[in-house]
């Protein structure tokens, strides 16, 4: 049971290329997530009281359900549907990466949704209260007042839930997908090594968490750089 | 939804069996966690350089690493690691897996969220504690502790949240929770929607119910706190 280092350089470009597969799931899941979860999280504040109660079904439904059984609702439930199958929808549901992007996407909003609201509510009321009297138009103060301090608000947030959502891909192997952990288990079944492959795929989801954390952490101090201590 | 029957021609009584494995599983992970987070906040706040050093790279290794993967490596590689050490070892199932690796990650986040809440703590207890001549263990014990949960529950109650979700990737290494009775279910009834929608609700019942009841407890824990919010 000691790392065979031999073994490591044989199947490190296969892990990386598993490696690949996680983050192309994750990078698109990143974008649509955001666009869907704005207008859900303005609606979370909406003081209509329906739209509200649907916003927060939403982020309560997809932040309750593991991503997990999301992701087995996708691609073995849509396969069902006769509808689905006889129409160019097939194409998009007979194909795990797109039923992992799906799945995944809405997962991250709901989260989003939630990490959202607390930003917008913690813009202090005087700053709107300020850009009111001096009678911005309302999409104006949202978007060069309220919207630029919610994002230095909610970005520790941000990076919590990145590196959560980072390390929750690791769900998609059971949808035959071939990222990081899937592809480490296959080298555990061929190799008969249960050592090796895991800690190197261990290593380089820690390196990739480390990246999220270095490089959003920089980005923050950027953003917050007039609460730096005077040095 | 004859298929949720509970008779031998529906899966009520498996999809329940499946529940209980699943609470067992996130009730036993959450509680090792507690513990061994105990033990680790000590080692974090100690004065032992080595043991914070110790204590850092177990956090960053544990919080950079998907939980579903340290459970992998626990099945497959645990029994070898006992054999070396004591000689022999029990059988490995899969839920002795699960529980070992989750509570192992999870100790990591609950050692971080007391550590935070003793720091919190206000330094004039530790002073009047040992201003009436307490020994240390009843410092802590009596004093110290009791306002520390206070202080960390909100963040032992996300802990919670997270741990009962992550239970559903334990179907992976081949438990049958619930996630692998309703997939079971809903391959061979062809019906898969019912089955993943009852489990996604039953994750969002035991979530919802954990709430209300950290709630009470919070209610219990703030009492005598002047301003607390309830009133």
């Amino acid at each position: 049971m000691t790392l065979d280092f031999v073994l490591a350089w044989e199947i490190f470009p296969a892990l990386l290329n598993g490696a690949y597969v996680t983050l192309s799931v994750m990078i698109p899941c990143l974008v649509f997530g955001m666009i869907i979860a704005v207008p859900v999280a303005l609606a979370r504040l909406s003081t209509n009281v329906v739209i509200a109660g649907l916003a927060w079904f939403f982020s309560m439904f997809f932040r309750g359900v593991p991503a997990l059984v999301l992701i087995y609702m996708i691609y073995n439930g849509f396969a069902t549907i006769e509808f689905v199958r006889e129409t160019a929808l097939w194409s998009v549901f007979s194909e795990a990466y797109y039923c992992a992007v799906i799945g995944f996407t809405f997962n991250h909003a709901g989260f989003l949704v939630e990490i959202l609201r607390g930003a917008f509510q913690s813009v202090p009321m005087g700053v709107r209260e300020a850009a009111h009297s001096l009678a911005l138009p309302r999409h104006l103060a949202f978007f060069r007042v309220t919207f630029p301090l919610a994002i230095r608000y909610g970005f520790s947030n941000y990076t919590n839930e990145l590196v959560l959502f980072l390390k929750g891909t690791a769900a998609i192997g059971a949808i035959t997908m071939l990222d990081l952990l899937a592809v480490a288990n296959a080298a555990v079944s061929t190799t008969y090594d249960p050592f090796t492959p895991l800690v190197c795929a261990a290593f380089i989801y820690w390196a990739m968490v480390q990246i999220v954390l270095v490089g959003l952490g920089r980005i923050e101090i950027k953003l917050n750089k007039h609460l730096a201590p005077a040095s | 939804m004859g298929v949720l029957s509970f008779d031998d021609t529906g899966y009520g009584d498996e999809l329940l069996i499946g529940a209980s494995v699943t609470v067992k599983l996130a009730v036993y992970s959450f509680i090792i966690a507690f513990f061994l987070g105990l033990v680790l906040s000590s080692m974090a706040l100690s004065r032992n350089v080595v043991s914070r050093w110790l204590w850092k790279a177990l956090a960053s290794v544990m919080m950079g690493v998907p939980s579903i993967l340290v459970v992998f490596f626990i099945y497959y590689n645990s029994s070898l690691i006992l054999e070396q050490i004591f000689g022999a070892s029990p059988e490995i199932t899969p839920f002795i897996a699960g529980v070992t690796g989750l509570a192992i990650v999870y100790s990591v986040y609950v050692g971080e969220a007391i550590r935070g809440a003793v720091i919190n703590t206000d330094r004039g207890q530790f002073d009047a504690a040992q201003a009436l001549g307490l020994q240390r263990w009843m410092m802590w014990f009596y004093v110290i502790l009791p306002q520390v949960f206070r202080l960390a529950l909100p963040g032992l109650t996300n802990i919670w949240m997270v741990v009962l979700k992550d239970t559903a990737l334990i179907s992976m290494v081949g438990l049958s929770d619930l996630v692998r009775v309703a997939d079971v279910a809903a391959a061979v009834t062809k019906q898969p929607f019912i089955f993943y929608l009852f489990v996604g609700f039953a994750y969002i019942v035991f979530s919802s119910a954990t709430m209300l009841i950290a709630r009470q407890i919070e209610k219990r824990l703030n009492r005598g706190q002047p301003l607390a919010s309830g009133f």
